[in-house]
């Protein structure tokens, strides 16, 4: 059972090391501010967090040493050996928990427009004090358990202030034990009895509950209708998005479209390159060369080779000629950046093209590309 | 062990109260019980379970390590993910249900089975189903329905093996010498209608040839019926069946009387009638009628306290004999196996909310939340009736009770370690496709989302490699039991006829009044079982409204047609869905949300259930005919980090234009509006198109015969959605 335990024990801890390790690959990835509320309570988490790690490191302390005692003693209590294995559940509970306020401090982005994460941030902190308060009673336990189990033995169980086996026993109506001759039905299946036992009453409680809860859904949706369908609550949610988006929008000066944009310069273009690596060499070729699309770095273009046509064609895609829309994907900026970067590529000669595609394009000189470089390049997403 | 002298203990001591005890002058008779089938049976369940739980394993870590199908067309995970679930339904617990049927009811019935040949007919029929099934699948020989894959000549063997097992039930249950029918029984019946019901219903398809059929539904009705299918499968083939195996072994081990037979009488019947009402809720927020997604949520609602009747008779059962679970190997598996069964019981209508199912709808949350069910309560419920049943029949003692209270704690540890990287993974994975930049733009990429649950899959992995070695230590172990025993081919015993006129007790519980008329019991549970499903498909199939027609939606060329068939073939649903819900995020990944009318040709429906890769919906003229060329062939060329493996061989396999001619017939025959005739022009068509997309990849500079399957692929995939695609995101024409 001891070797059973400590390779439990030792799975888990590798286990939820591992989920921390698994973590990596988003906090890369994700960059961005977040709401005051939730960033006070990611630090409170975080806290917590720190406080958790020191109860967890001298539990452990604690447990080894009643451990040594108990060798000592050769004689362990059953109760105690359970407490040790809820212990170390703990520990690596904590562990685990930890993970997910990592999780939480290194993705906020994702998450900041919903309330469901300021509620999430709450059950974390939550839980945590929880631990606290476990590990506190652990630790006690652990330091001093032989005075603990002298008040056991002396002093009659307190009175607590909810005898739960009671409530436990009449929300069930459970009949004594050696009451049970007189409800046995009788019946006798190969052996197996039956008792008539009732029905719990919390059963039939909650079944009858459950029934109204139906009801009362299948109303709301199909006879009052007061909430939305599916296609109503879509058409809320866009609607709602698109608000915000446009707030957001307004109070930013780099926002740019197919009319406003202009050729960027050096940071904005080495931005731009950035993207595409990340998103356009399978088709378009590590420099540009041409693949499953077309060559962007010869002077052919199938629609226009303009900045202002390389954005329109970011942003709403040739649908028909295998060109997806961008625009849910990048920001107008990214997409200035992108473009910026695409044009910048006439002329590098590539070692093996694809072949021209499209029409010649000449530049349109358009009085606006004289203009000053009106969008900020570092500009975040 | 020691439970048989527990229970002869416990009621040597009792009273004999029992009002069905026949006169004590009648002539005893003679009777026997063969232990050599359900024998039989055990050891199929264990050598199917070991098999499908490997297969299981290996496509786990086939998630985060693609290559490991080693580039051999039969062992992607599309085809095995079927064969896994498959074998462990069908075979494992299939098998598993039957052991018990066959070892439980002669003694719950006293008398013989009815008739040993009928045994033999179900045991061999029912392993050559699952051999057919373990060489079709990975063959690609698939209806591409969920748990109802199988092709049409297996279906009807599994219809025909099912009467064979109900007409030998049925013969025991008449030839009984027992009055009434103990909970278990009901249970045993209830399953065995529906089942047959579900089988039946479900597997209507049209055969195009030996190894291929087209399903008689199409789209949204094929999605109501496969679901209704799907989730009853779960209902009466993985849940009621094993609470009958509880209801025998759980008090047989524990030595205890069930607690009690009203809740049984309660929770029986209340769990038969709603279970079946709450397929749709598998398909909350796609194109199904929203009063059928409704009544789905609702119902599964109201299941909850039903399921808990069975989990709460099986813990309250242990009263007063917990201090056996500490020792017990046996019962501590039934007691996690039954609060496994409590737990899943639990999330299941929690998830069937809509709020909470669009959080967990195609994602790695529905795989956790059956494998607390499948692990824990099946798996478990199987070890724990093992444990007890082998030393049974071998009259010995289990060899370990060390080993098996190891497997026990393996077991567990592996259904913990396999739950929480998916709950873990699908919460990252949700709160990742939903997350919007401030100006409006997906933050995250698809492929981010794969790359980030790729760890998770590892875990998983491993989870279940923990558990399926607690599985080897139980093979172990229960060789070397039946090597120390001798087994007891066949067991004696002796009772009375039962009378031929019947005098009830002048005020009979109204409910035992059913338990003596075993065919009433049928009756009723068909009645009520089949009340559920006919509310919802009857006005589906009837009612216009429910699936509005697109007058832009035609039928398939016959390329598509094939190219389609190639991605049944290769389990392509298994991975991928085709039904985008109505959420901002989902409309901006993958194009407008999916409708009803979009899908009136498609027989199957490849709605899917789960997206480990994104949905296909509209992925028609997305990319170029090259993109799919070039992902296909090599996925990770076109989208680096990609965890689908290579279709290699799509581009030497010809296309398989010798059935197009039946397959229109077969579609038109099912209502497609194929032209009269159109048969045998529709070779000529599918050249057409073929050479078409062969001349455009040619302008890519690929070279490839317009006769491979990936070009049929490619057809179908660049069809995919485009029906009604509105051009809104272009901005000209």
């Amino acid at each position: 059972m001891q070797l059973i335990k400590k390779i439990t024990a030792t799975t888990i801890g590798i286990f939820s090391a591992v989920l921390l390790m698994a973590q990596a690959p988003v906090s890369a990835t994700s960059s961005a501010s977040i709401m005051d509320g939730d960033t006070m309570l990611v630090i409170c988490i975080s806290l917590l967090a720190i406080v958790i790690a020191f109860l967890g490191n001298t539990l452990i302390f604690s447990m080894n040493s009643y451990k040594d005692k108990a060798k000592l003693k050769k004689q362990v209590d059953t109760t105690v050996k359970a407490a040790m294995f809820i212990g170390l559940m703990l520990v690596s509970v904590s562990s685990m928990a930890q993970a997910t306020t990592a999780a939480a401090t290194t993705e906020p982005v994702v998450v900041s427009h919903t309330s469901g994460f300021r509620i999430l941030l709450y059950t974390i902190v939550g839980l945590e004090m929880l631990i606290i308060v476990l590990f506190a009673q652990l630790i006690k336990y652990f330091i001093n358990p032989e005075v603990l189990f002298v008040a056991k033995e002396a002093k009659a169980p307190k009175p607590a202030l909810i005898n739960w086996k009671k409530l436990w026993d009449k929300m069930n109506q459970f009949k004594p034990l050696d009451h049970e001759a007189s409800i046995d039905t009788g019946h006798s299946y190969d052996g197996i009895h039956e008792l008539d036992n009732i029905t719990p009453p919390w059963f039939k409680v909650g079944f009858i509950l459950s029934i109204i809860f139906a009801f009362g859904y299948l109303y709301r949706y199909h006879v009052a209708k007061s909430a939305p369908m599916q296609a109503e609550e879509y058409a809320i949610e866009v609607a709602e998005a698109k608000l915000q988006q446009e707030e957001y929008l307004k109070n930013q000066k780099d926002n740019v479209d197919e009319n406003t944009v202009v050729m960027l310069g050096a940071d904005g273009v080495s931005s731009g390159a950035v993207l595409y690596k990340n998103n356009c060499v399978a088709c378009h070729g590590a420099q540009g060369q041409g693949g499953v699309g077309p060559n962007l770095t010869d002077e052919y273009w199938i629609h226009q080779g303009g900045i202002k046509d390389i954005f329109k064609t970011l942003k709403y895609g040739w649908q028909e000629k295998g060109m997806k829309s961008w625009k849910d994907d990048f920001s107008p900026v990214q997409m200035a950046q992108l473009s910026s970067f695409v044009k910048s590529l006439k002329g590098t000669k590539p070692p093996t093209p694809k072949e021209a595609q499209g029409d010649l394009y000449t530049e349109v000189i358009d009085s606006t590309a004289v203009k000053a470089i009106a969008v900020d390049s570092t500009a975040k997403k | 062990m020691t439970v048989t002298h527990h229970q002869i203990e416990y009621y040597s001591t009792k009273p004999k109260l029992s009002t069905n005890q026949s006169h004590p002058y009648m002539e005893l008779q003679k009777f026997t019980y063969d232990n050599k089938i359900p024998r039989n049976f055990a050891i199929a369940t264990i050598v199917w379970g070991a098999v499908g739980m490997f297969v299981g394993v290996i496509i786990a870590f086939q998630l985060a390590f693609p290559a490991l199908n080693f580039g051999i067309q039969y062992t992607t995970f599309g085809r095995l993910r079927p064969l896994h679930t498959n074998a462990v339904i069908f075979a494992f617990v299939g098998n598993g249900i039957f052991t018990a049927v066959y070892y439980s009811l002669p003694r719950l019935l006293k008398t013989s089975m009815w008739n040993n040949t009928l045994s033999k007919i179900h045991f061999w029929g029912w392993q050559l189903i699952i051999v057919a099934a373990a060489i079709t699948l990975p063959l690609g020989i698939t209806g591409g329905k969920e748990y109802a894959e199988l092709e049409w000549p297996i279906d009807i063997a599994i219809t025909l093996v099912w009467v064979v097992f109900g007409v030998n039930m049925f013969g025991t249950i008449l030839t009984r010498r027992e009055r009434h029918l103990y909970v278990a029984i009901w249970f045993f019946i209830g399953s065995w209608v529906t089942v047959a019901m579900l089988h039946i219903v479900n597997s209507f398809e049209i055969p195009v040839s030996l190894w291929k059929s087209y399903s008689w539904y199409a789209g949204v009705q094929d999605a109501l019926v496969q679901w209704w299918y799907g989730h009853n499968a779960v209902a009466f083939f993985l849940t009621t069946p094993y609470l009958g195996l509880m209801y025998y072994f759980l008090p047989k081990a524990a030595g205890r009387p069930v607690y009690s037979y009203r809740l049984s009488i309660v929770h029986f019947w209340s769990l038969i009638f709603l279970y079946i009402w709450a397929g749709p809720h598998h398909l909350l927020y796609t194109a199904l009628p929203e009063w059928a997604q409704s009544l789905g949520t609702a119902f599964s609602i109201m299941l909850l306290l039903p399921s808990w009747g069975g989990m709460i008779n099986g813990l309250f059962t242990l009263r007063g004999a917990w201090d056996k679970v500490r020792e017990n190997p046996v019962l501590k598996f039934y007691v996690v196996a039954v609060t496994c069964y409590g737990m899943s019981t639990f999330e299941g209508p929690m998830l069937s909310l809509k709020n909470v199912n669009a959080i967990s709808h195609y994602s790695d949350w529905t795989v956790a939340h059956v494998h607390i069910g499948a692990l824990g309560w099946n798996g478990f419920l199987t070890f724990g009736m093992l444990y007890w049943l082998i030393p049974k029949m071998f009259n010995t003692k289990l060899y370990s009770i060390k080993l098996a209270a190891t497997h026990f704690w393996i077991g567990t540890l592996g259904i913990i370690l396999y739950a929480i990287p998916m709950y873990w993974a699908a919460f990252r994975s949700y709160f990742m496709m939903k997350a919007f930049t401030p100006s409006g733009q997906l933050q995250y990429q698809f492929i981010d989302i794969v790359q980030t649950v790729v760890p998770f899959y590892v875990l998983r992995a491993i989870g279940g490699t923990i558990y399926l070695l607690g599985v080897f230590l139980m093979v172990y172990n229960l060789i070397k039991t039946a090597k120390a025993g001798s087994f007891v081919a066949t067991e004696y015993n002796e009772a009375p006829a039962l009378e031929k006129v019947y005098k009830a007790p002048a005020n009979p519980f109204w409910h035992s009044v059913i338990e003596r008329k075993p065919m009433v019991m049928l009756t009723l549970s068909l009645i009520v079982v089949a009340i559920g499903g006919l509310v919802e498909m009857i006005p589906t199939f009837l009612v216009k409204s429910n699936v509005p027609t697109i007058a832009s939606v035609k039928p398939y060329t016959p390329l598509e047609l094939q190219g389609r068939d190639i991605y049944i073939r290769e389990g392509c649903y298994n991975c991928h869905s085709q039904m985008i819900r109505p959420f901002r995020y989902e409309v901006a990944r993958y194009g407008d949300y999916s409708k009803a009318g979009e899908f009136v040709y498609d027989h199957p429906f490849q709605w899917g259930s789960k997206r480990t890769g994104p949905d296909l919906a509209r992925i028609g003229a997305k990319y170029p005919d090259s993109w799919h060329f070039n992902h296909m062939l090599e996925p990770v060329s076109m989208s680096p980090g990609s965890i689908m493996p290579p279709y290699g061989w799509l581009f030497d396999q010809d296309i398989d234009i010798a059935s197009t001619n039946s397959k229109i017939h077969a579609m038109r025959k099912m209502g497609v509006p194929y032209a009269e005739g159109y048969e045998s022009e529709a070779n000529k068509d599918l050249a057409k198109q073929a050479q078409s997309i062969a001349d455009n990849l040619k302008k890519d500079k690929i070279v490839i015969s317009s006769k491979k399957e990936i070009i049929a692929m490619i057809a179908y995939l660049q069809r995919m959605g485009t029906d009604i695609k509105t051009d809104t995101t272009n901005y000209s024409k």
